[in-house]
């Protein structure tokens, strides 16, 4: 029974250990979302003036569509856990300065905030592959101190 | 009538009023709505006569108020924001006040605005009868006359309904503004949210109109295109701000013997109520 239990907590820790890596996936997901929703304004407004609404609309589903479309129907910023305070101030102010100005003003916001996406979606990356095998290392190890425990 | 870009709590104010013609909001000051050429407060409960109580009006309000027109992207209607106004899907005209950027001489925008007046256009059904009686059998090039807000639009809608029914001519609409976006018809083309000398030029080219239809003689450049259609040997019938015969004739850019038939609308009445109608000589008929 008490080994039945053993491999039961290896799992449930590895398990948890991957949900904790998660973050990091989402959070790179989330950046690569922005980034691209930030190049297909650029060339939205220059071409074709589609309103923000018309371009949110064709984004691929995921964290950072639903974020923006909840700013765009109420005003509310959507605190995602995985962004520490310095990216999540980086979002909330995109979000307040878009489609707020003049084409030009517009793009040079746009641009000015291109370069700042990058390193955090590098940083994001990053973080992604130092962690992801870390924190399934510590689960399983956890899991394994468990099953030695419970033997 | 769709308002739904404004706040909640003024669109909850307004939902059991009924002919406004207008809502002015300043930055600060209470909101005002003017039913049958009288300003009222807005108040919670409705209207309100005395200051108590009125609903005041927020910058937050504005700046919900032109995300909702845009659609959230200034930078999609900045051409019109521009020249100071935005038009919502159905007709409504917004003016906007506020700070003027300039580039060379040029209005690139205007940011922080700081007052809006939402002006509801209706469509009031027969309100031209009075002047169609007069085109009815030969349309003449024609001016409608008078001072903002008395229903030059709203006239020129319904003759332009009433002369499509007619079918003797076809007929160009140059709708700079979005406010004759509610106006169809067998006969109807139009040309909308350009300028006058674009719209003219594209139309008289592409779209062989017998009769052009357009709204606010302004400038020099609007008259002189007008004249470019007469001289084409199209019909026009154009309105003008001034609240006399006498006033247009003393605009800088008047262009005599244009325009066939003045007619010359009642102040502070019913859209389409004449005052007097004069011939191309100004001799009242």
């Amino acid at each position: 029974m008490n080994l039945y239990i053993g491999f039961l907590g290896i799992i449930i820790f590895t398990l948890l250990g991957k949900l904790f890596s998660g973050k990091n996936e989402d959070k790179r997901a989330f950046f690569i979302d922005f980034i691209n929703f930030n190049l297909k304004l650029k060339n939205e407004i220059l071409f074709t003036h589609k309103t923000i609404d018309e371009i949110s609309l064709s984004l691929n589903n995921g964290d950072f569509k639903n974020a923006l479309q909840k700013y765009l129907d109420s005003g509310e910023v959507v605190k995602l856990k995985y962004l520490d305070k310095n990216e999540f101030s980086l979002f909330e102010n995109y979000l307040f300065n878009l489609g707020n100005a003049d084409i030009k003003t517009q793009m040079n916001f746009l641009n000015s905030i291109e370069k700042e996406l990058g390193e955090y979606h590098q940083k994001a990356i990053q973080d992604e592959k130092k962690y992801r095998s870390l924190y399934l290392k510590v689960g399983f190890l956890v899991g394994l101190i468990f099953f030695i425990l419970v033997i | 009538m769709d308002l739904s870009f404004l706040p909640l709590n003024i669109l909850q104010a307004i939902r059991n009023l009924e002919n406004i013609n207008e809502i002015r909001l300043r930055v600060g000051f209470p909101i005002k709505c003017k039913i049958r050429d009288k300003f009222f407060y807005l108040s919670n409960n409705g209207l309100a006569l005395i200051r108590d109580s009125v609903i005041c009006c927020k910058k937050e309000d504005i700046n919900y108020i032109l995300a909702k027109l845009t659609h959230n992207s200034l930078y999609a209607f900045n051409d019109f924001l521009r020249q100071g106004f935005l038009t919502w899907d159905n007709g409504i005209r917004i003016g906007i006040a506020g700070i003027c950027v300039f580039d060379h001489g040029e209005n690139l925008t205007i940011k922080d605005c700081s007052s809006l007046v939402i002006r509801i256009a209706r469509n009031i059904e027969n309100c031209s009868d009075v002047i169609f009686r007069h085109l009815r059998n030969n349309v003449k090039n024609s001016l409608i006359i008078s001072p903002p807000a008395c229903g030059k639009t709203t006239l020129l809608k319904d003759l332009a309904q009433k002369l499509d029914r007619l079918g003797a001519y076809q007929i160009l609409i140059i709708d700079e503004r979005g406010e004759f976006l509610s106006v169809n018809g067998e006969n109807i083309d139009k040309i909308c949210y350009s300028n006058k000398l674009f719209g003219l030029t594209l139309g008289v080219r592409s779209l062989s109109p017998g009769l052009i239809i357009t709204d606010e003689l302004i400038n020099e450049n609007d008259w002189k295109c007008v004249q470019n259609c007469v001289n084409c040997g199209l019909k026009i019938i154009a309105s003008c701000h001034a609240s006399s015969i006498t006033e247009v004739k003393n605009k800088d850019f008047f262009i005599n013997n244009l325009f066939e038939r003045y007619f010359v609308l009642k102040k502070d009445g019913q859209p389409g109520v004449l005052d007097c109608v004069y011939d191309k000589s100004f001799n009242k008929l």
